[in-house]
């Protein structure tokens, strides 16, 4: 929950404050937080069913898919950049991995991951090189790749046939009475927010994101950084590729299809800017687990889909007049 | 392609006709002659004959196993066949069936999700005088099409009604877990079946929502079915994807003795080896229509007369019946031949 501290733009830090301001701030910056605890204490009160460790367990590790990819999509909106292409490479990481699984868990993961890496460096050099705008290199790289999912696939479903253990476990196993992808969503969210917070990388992403020709001046080799954020978006869209072919073995080709709208809801509502700069990855974490209970519990209740996404865009909306407000509080 | 031409046709046709590629025929028919273009093509052979096949959401396997069911066929007749796409997008589909009338197709074969929002596409077609051959849902407001295969969706989804009745004894608790909302055959196979089970007191659907034809979306919605509800001794899936989804979630929490589950579609290996190992209780098989579509156009193309609406029976596959549906040791669908009596040819 240290958005604050981190997310400040350079220039803004100096500002000084009442003690009224302080506390409108905080309830501001913690909105997400509060938004949070208050769906959580009003789920348990409206659902008996809802405060229930197998429900829990379900919840996350339903969102634990869009979770990573959310994270990656942090990091590229902290960076003032936008990743499209990650459902599409969600995509791309379930049906490889499928389609490997006869020659074992390491074959299957380790191509999977390196192809939708480098996809990533394909957007990266595309945003950097040529100058595209981050919008429309990954638009292009979204609809390529769902492309040859397409071609690939013939359209059809593509089994994970002769799949390992290990392969299965990923996405249906459990450690201890915890699920693996909540066990590794959890994982990847503390690796990345340490990153974020407490390497020179992480900081960099930040500075680029905040004032791009700033961060030139002072020496960051902003185009370096920029494809490294796209590789990474790349490689845990795959990661969340992984997971989700493993949970439910047979590849969809439209497996991961709208996951970057998701990512990018979610992202909003944890409190990043678009303005680049300003947020961190442990409020998208919040942003990916509102919207989770909210279709969790409205399913629960038996409250029509129509309605739950009613309710996502109301929520969207709010999300970023309050961020907003945040930015220009500063 | 008896019809002749009023003015607006005409009209419409010259705003077209820099563009379109059957430009002489347009004129013929402008001149109230269009006899003449019908004699043409009654002369001409089938071979070399160009379709256009428009389709959406083409990831389906049910769609893909439509596809490759028509291809097969006319491949038989030697037809050139142009498939397009619109990956779920009305407006796609319009483009689709434009360029379709653009390039002056011989008869176009057609599906979609969406038939009120397609209509410009059908009437871009109708100017250009192409026939059209729908399948499955039917066609909206005044488009004109000359033959629509369908299956008795709306019958089929009555009787999987009647047979919930029978297998629960009258009584028990059932979800129900639906595709597309936009789908006419979606809202057929809801409506059906709700009328005969909401007629009957005993048998209370507990649990509804909708899934998108999406296995993983079925798989967390019946776990939050299994977490809202103690009792559940049924589900019924308006496909057999959801259903597999669903058993998932079932069998994950260990209650897979407590319900069975019905499915639509009955075209993979999986659903066949799922209902033979008694995991899915059966399964309402939709007809592809593919290869009938492409002996109707053959038909239409020769000058015969095509019933207008052509109705396809949907069994129920189960158990008992599925060495009809599925060769078990070669794991393929049995496609049944085409039934030419069936078809009014």
């Amino acid at each position: 929950m240290s958005n604050v501290e981190i997310g400040s733009k350079p220039v803004a830090k100096s500002s000084s404050t009442t003690n009224l301001r302080t506390a409108g701030l905080f309830l501001l910056n913690y909105s997400h937080v509060i938004t949070f605890l208050v769906l959580v204490i009003a789920a348990s009160i409206a659902s008996p069913h809802f405060l229930n460790s197998t429900n829990i367990l379900n919840v996350v590790r339903g969102a634990s898919m869009v979770g990573v990819v959310a994270i990656g999509m942090t990091v590229v909106i902290l960076c003032r950049g936008i990743d499209l292409s990650a459902g599409s490479l969600v995509g791309v990481a379930a049906v490889t991995a499928a389609a490997l699984a006869g020659s074992g868990s390491p074959i299957a993961w380790g191509v999977a991951l390196v192809v939708t890496t480098a996809l990533g460096v394909v957007n990266g050099v595309l945003i950097t090189k040529l100058k595209l705008q981050p919008f429309i290199a990954t638009l292009a790289m979204m609809i390529f790749a769902r492309g040859c999912i397409y071609l690939y696939s013939d359209g059809g479903d593509i089994y994970a046939q002769g799949a390992d253990a290990a392969f299965r476990w990923l996405g249906s196993g459990y450690i201890w009475v915890v699920p693996v992808p909540v066990v590794l969503f959890v994982a990847l969210w503390a690796a990345l927010a340490y990153v974020m917070k407490h390497t020179r990388w992480g900081r960099h992403v930040y500075a680029v994101g905040a004032n791009e020709d700033a961060a030139r001046v002072y020496g960051i080799g902003v185009d370096r950084i920029k494809i490294q954020v796209y590789a990474l978006s790349g490689l845990l869209a795959g990661i969340a590729g992984l997971i989700l072919v493993s949970r439910v073995s047979v590849a969809e080709p439209n497996a991961g299809n709208l996951f970057e709208l998701d990512a990018i809801a979610a992202t909003l509502i944890g409190g990043t800017s678009f303005d680049g700069g300003v947020g961190a990855v442990t409020g998208t974490i919040l942003g990916v687990l509102i919207l989770a209970i909210i279709t969790n519990l409205l399913n629960l209740l038996g409250v029509s889909p129509f309605v739950q996404m009613l309710a996502m865009g109301v929520i969207i909306v709010v999300a970023v007049v309050i961020s907003d407000m945040r930015n220009r509080q500063r | 392609m008896t019809k002749i031409l009023t003015l607006k046709d005409a009209l419409a046709l010259n705003r077209r006709s820099l563009l379109k590629a059957g430009l002489g025929a347009a004129v013929l028919g402008t001149f109230g002659a269009p006899y003449v273009v019908t004699s043409a093509r009654a002369e001409q052979p089938l071979a070399g004959k160009k379709i256009g096949f428009s389709q959406s959401y083409a990831t389906d396997e049910w769609l893909k196993a439509q596809r490759q069911d028509l291809l097969a066929q006319a491949e038989k007749h030697g037809f050139e066949v142009s498939v397009t796409d619109a990956r779920e997008n009305p407006a796609q589909e319009i483009r689709n069936l434009e360029d379709l009338a653009v390039r002056g197709v011989d008869t176009v074969v057609m599906i979609t999700y969406y038939a009120e929002a397609v209509q410009p596409g059908v009437q871009a077609l109708n100017d250009a005088g192409i026939p059209i051959i729908v399948m499955s849902s039917a066609l909206a407001g005044d488009g004109q099409f000359n033959a629509h295969l369908a299956a008795d969706t709306f019958g089929t989804a009555r009787s999987a009604g009647e047979y919930y009745l029978k297998a629960l004894n009258g009584s028990g608790k059932v979800a129900q877990i639906e595709g597309k909302p936009g789908s006419l055959v979606n809202q057929a196979r809801g409506k059906g079946w709700r009328e005969i089970v909401d007629a009957n007191s005993g048998i209370e659907v507990v649990a509804q929502g909708i899934a998108n034809y999406s296995r993983t979306e079925a798989l967390t919605l019946m776990q939050d079915f299994l977490q809202a509800n103690k009792e559940i001794d049924a589900v019924y899936c308006h496909n057999d994807n959801m259903a597999k989804g669903a058993l998932q979630a079932i069998e994950e929490a260990g209650r897979a003795k407590e319900m069975w589950l019905t499915g639509y579609d009955a075209i993979t290996t999986e659903t066949f080896e799922m209902i033979a190992a008694d995991r899915l209780r059966g399964s309402f098989l939709y007809p592809t229509f593919g290869a009938e579509a492409i002996e109707v156009a053959a038909a239409i193309l020769q000058q015969k007369d095509v019933k207008k609406e052509i109705v396809f029976a949907s069994p129920m596959v189960t158990k008992e019946n599925l060495s009809q549906f599925f060769d078990a040791d070669k794991k393929l669908r049995i496609v049944p031949p085409v039934d030419m009596a069936a078809l009014g040819l």
